[in-house]
C-alpha cells in the first residue's frame, strides 16, 4: 500500500501516481512509509531537514537588515556630526569642531570628506595659532615683528583660501588695525607737527577699535596742545595773525573744542588791545611832539639875564644870557631889545645875536653889544622885546 | 535520507555565503553612499564687483546736477560738489575763505543759501552747507575709495570757470604727488590734471570717467600755464566728514587772502628791513620823531618812551646813512649799517660815524625795528 502524500488515498503499490489526485507518489514513501503512523513521522523528519537552512535565512536576513539599518543610521548619524561640526567651525569653535569631527572620523575613517574638513580645520587651526602670537607680539609692542608674522599668515590664508579660511577674516584685519594702531601710537610720541598728527588721524578713522578711538583721544590732545603752545609762543612775539592761525589750524581737526576757541578769542582781545596800546602811545608821541614843537617854536629861549652898563670910557654895554628851552637844537638866535632912557623913553631898537650859533637843549648862550653914543645918558636901561630863533 | 541532510547543509552555507556577501556589500556600500565633500574647503565664491562702466554722456549728465556754482559778495566765483544728503558741498577753502554766508547756484541757476560750515587753514578745502539742497533729496556725487589713482586715468573737471556755468573739461591725470605750497596752503600729493582749468573751477570735482566717482578737488593754478591741480578728495574725507558731523562754531580766519596783503609779500624780508632803516633816519633827518618812533616794536617803546626817545637826538643836526646792509637770520633780519651824523656840543658842529646793528622782525604782520645798538667809529 502506498498512501499519497497529497491526498492521503491509498493506491495500490507498485504505482507510480495516485489514482485518486494524479500525485507523483514518492519511492521513499513507497519504501518507508507503510502505515499512517509512520508516514507523519516522515515528514516531520523531513521538515526538520530543512529547517537548518530556513532558521539560518530567516537570522541572517534579520541580522542584515538590522546591520544595514544601523549602517545607515552611522551614516545619517555621522553626517549629521560632519554637518554640526562644520556649522561650529564655520562660526569660530575650531577646536570643539576638531573633536567632533575627529570622532565622526573614528566611525568612519575612510569617508574622504569628514578628512577633508578634519584638515581644513586643523590647517585653520594652525593659522589661528599664529595669529594669536601676532597678538602677543602686539602686546609685547613688538610691532615689526607682529607685522611680518601677520604677512607670513595672511600669505597662506590667501594661498589656501576657502571658506573656513576666511572665518579668520575679521581676526586678521583686526590684528592688522591693532599694529596700525600700535605703530601710530609709537609715532605720536615724536611728532610735533599738526599736520603730521593730522595725517595719522586719518588713517585712524577708518578703524573701527576700541584702541583707535583711544589712540585718537590722545592725538587730538596732542595737537590742541601743540596748537596752544605755538599760538601761546606767537602772541608773546605779539604775532597776533599767526597764533589765531595756529588755533585755527588745531580747530580744523579738533572741532569746536572748547579751550582752543577760548584761546582764539583770547588772541583776537590780546591784538586789539596791543592795537589799541600802540595806537594810544602813537597819539601820545604825536601830541607830545605837537606840543613840543609848539614849544620850541614859541618859547624856546629863556632870557636868563640882561643888563646895560657903561663902562669907564662912557661906552655903554648891553649883555645877556640865554637858555634854551627847546628839546631840539634851535640857532641864530636874535634877541632884540629897545635900550631906554631914564624916562623910559627908547632911545633906540636893536638885535643882538646870541652866541655861539647852535644850542642844544638846556644850553646857554651869551650875547653883547656895545655903545658908543650914549655917554650923555645917565641912566640906560634895557628891555627885551622880542628873541627870534631856527629850530633845527 | 542522507541526501536529504546533504541538500540542507548546502543549503545553509549557501545562504551563509550569501549573508556575508550581503554584510559586506553593505559594509562597503553604505558608507561611501555618504558624499565625498566638505563645506569648509569649499573655494570662497567671488564677490561681484558690478563694476559697470557708465558712458561718459550718462556720467557728465547725472554729474552735472550735483555740481554748484558758489558766488561771494566780494564777487569771487567757484565751483563745488554735492557730496552727502545733508546739502553738504565740498569746495576749496581759498574761495570761501574770510565768509560765512555764501550764494550757490545749480545746474538749473536755482539760487540758494549756503553756510560755511568747515574750512581748513592747511589744505585748500571747506564744506557748505546749503539746507535746500538736502530737503530735495538731491542726487550726490559717490567719492571713491580706491586709493590708487593712475596716471593717465581719464578725468573730467566740472564747474564753472569765469562764471561760465556746466563747463566740461576732458582730460587725463598728467601728474602723481605734486607737493607745493600757496600761502596759507600746502598741496600735498596732488594730482596734476591735463583738463585746462580757471579759477573759476576752483572746488569743482575731479571726476573718474570710467566709474564716474569723485577722485579729485579742483584747485589752485600756478602761474599762467594751464596746468590744473586736483586735492586727491580721500586724503581729506576724514576731515569734511567730521565737519559734516559737527559743523564749525568759529571758522578760520585768512589774513594772507584778504585784499590788497598780497602786494606787500612781494618784497623780501631784507628789502624791507632795508628800506625801514633808511625810512627811520630819513624820518630822523626830518625831524619826524613820531614816525621814527612808530617803527619801532612795540617791546621797545614800552622800554623807551617817545620823549626819551627824541632826546636822544636832541643834539643831533642830521643823520645820513652811508651804507647799509641786511642779512636774513631766521624769521629775523640783521641789519648792519654806517650813518654820518651832524651833532652839536658846546655850541660847535661836530661830525661823527656811526656804526649800527639793528634787528628786525615781525611784529602783529608788521615788519618792526626790535633792538640796536651802535657805537661810534674813530
Amino acid at each position: 500500500m502506498v498512501v499519497c502524500r497529497e491526498c492521503g488515498s491509498e493506491n495500490n503499490s507498485g504505482s507510480r501516481f495516485c489514482s485518486h489526485c494524479g500525485e507523483k507518489l514518492m519511492e521513499e514513501e513507497l519504501d518507508e512509509l507503510g502505515s499512517e503512523n509512520t508516514s507523519s513521522l516522515y515528514n516531520r523528519k523531513k521538515k526538520l531537514v530543512y529547517i537548518m537552512p530556513a532558521t539560518v535565512l530567516i537570522i541572517l536576513t534579520a541580522v542584515l537588515v538590522l546591520y544595514y539599518n544601523h549602517s545607515v543610521q552611522v551614516n545619517h548619524s555621522v553626517l549629521k556630526e560632519k554637518e554640526e561640526a562644520e556649522k561650529m567651525a564655520l562660526e569660530g569653535h575650531y577646536n570643539e569642531a576638531e573633536k567632533r569631527l575627529a570622532e565622526a572620523a573614528e566611525q568612519r575613517p575612510d569617508y574622504q570628506g569628514l578628512e577633508r574638513s578634519l584638515s581644513t580645520v586643523h590647517d585653520v587651526q594652525k593659522m589661528q595659532e599664529d595669529l594669536d602670537s601676532v597678538e602677543s607680539s602686539i602686546e609685547e609692542n613688538e610691532l615689526d615683528k607682529a607685522l611680518e608674522q601677520l604677512a607670513k599668515v595672511n600669505k597662506e590664508m590667501i594661498d589656501n583660501e576657502n571658506q573656513l579660511v576666511v572665518t579668520l577674516t575679521p581676526k586678521l584685519n583686526q590684528l592688522d588695525s591693532r599694529i596700525t594702531v600700535g605703530k601710530i601710537n609709537n609715532e605720536v610720541k615724536e611728532l610735533t607737527k599738526v599736520d603730521e598728527l593730522a595725517d595719522k588721524l586719518n588713517t585712524l578713522s577708518g578703524l573701527d577699535l576700541e584702541e583707535a578711538a583711544r589712540a585718537r583721544e590722545k592725538i587730538t590732545e596732542k595737537i590742541v596742545s601743540i596748537s596752544t603752545k605755538k599760538a601761546e609762543d606767537k602772541i608773546n612775539e605779539k604775532q597776533y595773525n599767526e597764533a589765531i592761525a595756529a588755533v585755527d589750524e588745531g580747530l580744523q581737526y579738533v572741532i569746536n573744542h572748547e579751550k582752543l576757541l577760548q584761546l582764539k578769542e583770547r588772541v583776537e582781545q590780546e591784538k586789539q588791545a596791543f592795537e589799541q596800546e600802540k595806537r594810544e602811545r602813537m597819539e601820545q608821541a604825536m601830541e607830545q611832539q605837537a606840543l613840543e614843537e609848539m614849544k620850541n617854536r614859541r618859547e624856546a629861549v629863556n632870557v636868563l639875564d640882561i643888563e646895560a652898563y657903561k663902562d669907564e670910557f662912557g661906552d655903554v654895554t648891553i649883555d645877556g644870557e640865554v637858555q634854551s628851552e627847546a628839546t631840539s637844537i634851535i640857532s641864530s638866535i636874535e634877541v632884540t631889545y629897545d635900550i631906554l632912557d631914564k624916562d623910559d623913553e627908547v632911545l633906540e631898537t636893536d638885535t643882538a645875536q646870541v652866541y655861539p650859533m647852535y644850542l642844544n637843549p638846556e644850553d646857554k648862550g651869551k650875547f653883547e653889544q656895545i655903545y658908543y653914543d650914549y655917554e650923555k645918558e645917565e641912566d640906560i636901561s634895557v628891555e627885551v622885546t622880542n628873541v627870534q630863533w631856527f629850530v633845527e | 535520507m542522507k541526501r536529504a541532510w546533504l541538500t540542507s547543509a548546502i543549503l545553509t552555507v549557501l545562504v551563509l555565503a550569501v549573508g556575508v556577501l550581503a554584510f559586506y556589500f553593505i559594509q562597503q556600500k553604505v558608507p561611501s553612499e555618504l558624499e565625498a565633500s566638505s563645506i569648509l574647503d569649499k573655494p570662497v565664491p567671488e564677490e561681484d564687483e558690478g563694476n559697470v562702466t557708465k558712458n561718459t554722456q550718462e556720467i557728465i549728465y547725472e554729474s552735472q546736477k550735483s555740481v554748484v556754482q558758489i558766488e561771494l559778495d566780494n564777487g569771487t566765483i567757484g565751483s563745488g560738489f554735492l557730496y552727502n544728503d545733508q546739502g553738504d558741498v565740498i569746495t576749496n577753502a581759498h574761495v570761501v575763505a574770510n565768509t560765512e554766508d555764501v550764494k550757490v547756484i545749480n545746474v538749473d541757476s536755482k539760487e540758494m543759501e549756503g553756510q560755511v560750515i568747515g574750512a581748513s587753514r592747511s589744505s585748500d578745502v571747506a564744506l557748505v552747507r546749503v539746507p535746500d539742497l538736502a530737503e530735495a533729496e538731491h542726487d550726490y556725487l559717490p567719492v571713491t575709495e580706491d586709493e590708487d589713482t593712475e596716471l593717465l586715468t581719464e578725468v573730467l573737471a566740472l564747474g564753472s570757470p569765469l562764471g561760465l556755468q556746466n563747463t566740461v573739461t576732458r582730460g587725463e591725470i598728467s601728474g602723481l604727488d605734486r607737493n607745493f605750497e600757496l600761502d596759507p596752503f600746502t598741496y600735498e600729493n596732488v594730482f596734476q590734471i591735463s583738463a585746462p582749468i580757471s579759477p573759476g573751477n576752483s572746488g569743482g570735482p575731479l571726476i573718474n570717467g570710467e566709474t564716474g566717482e569723485v577722485i579729485g578737488i579742483n584747485s589752485a593754478k600756478l602761474g599762467d600755464e594751464s596746468i590744473g591741480f586736483s586735492i586727491p578728495v580721500l586724503d581729506v574725507m576724514p576731515m569734511v566728514q567730521q565737519w559734516s558731523k559737527s559743523p564749525m562754531k568759529d571758522l578760520p580766519e585768512y589774513p594772507e587772502l584778504t585784499a590788497g596783503s598780497e602786494a606787500l609779500n612781494e618784497q623780501t624780508d631784507a628789502d624791507q628791513a632795508t628800506y625801514i632803516i633808511q625810512y627811520f633816519y630819513d624820518s630822523v633827518n626830518q625831524g619826524d620823531f613820531v614816525t621814527a618812533y612808530s617803527l619801532l616794536s612795540s617791546s621797545w617803546q614800552e622800554e623807551k618812551s617817545f620823549e626819551e626817545f627824541r632826546e636822544g637826538y636832541s643834539n643831533t643836526l642830521s643823520v645820513s646813512v652811508d651804507n647799509i646792509v641786511a642779512d636774513p637770520d631766521g624769521e629775523e633780519v640783521k641789519v648792519s649799517c654806517v650813518i654820518t651824523s651832524e651833532e652839536t656840543a658846546e655850541g660847535e658842529v661836530e661830525i661823527k660815524k656811526y656804526n649800527l646793528d639793528y634787528t628786525l622782525g615781525y611784529e602783529n604782520d608788521q615788519m618792526m625795528i626790535l633792538s640796536g645798538e651802535g657805537e661810534e667809529v674813530d
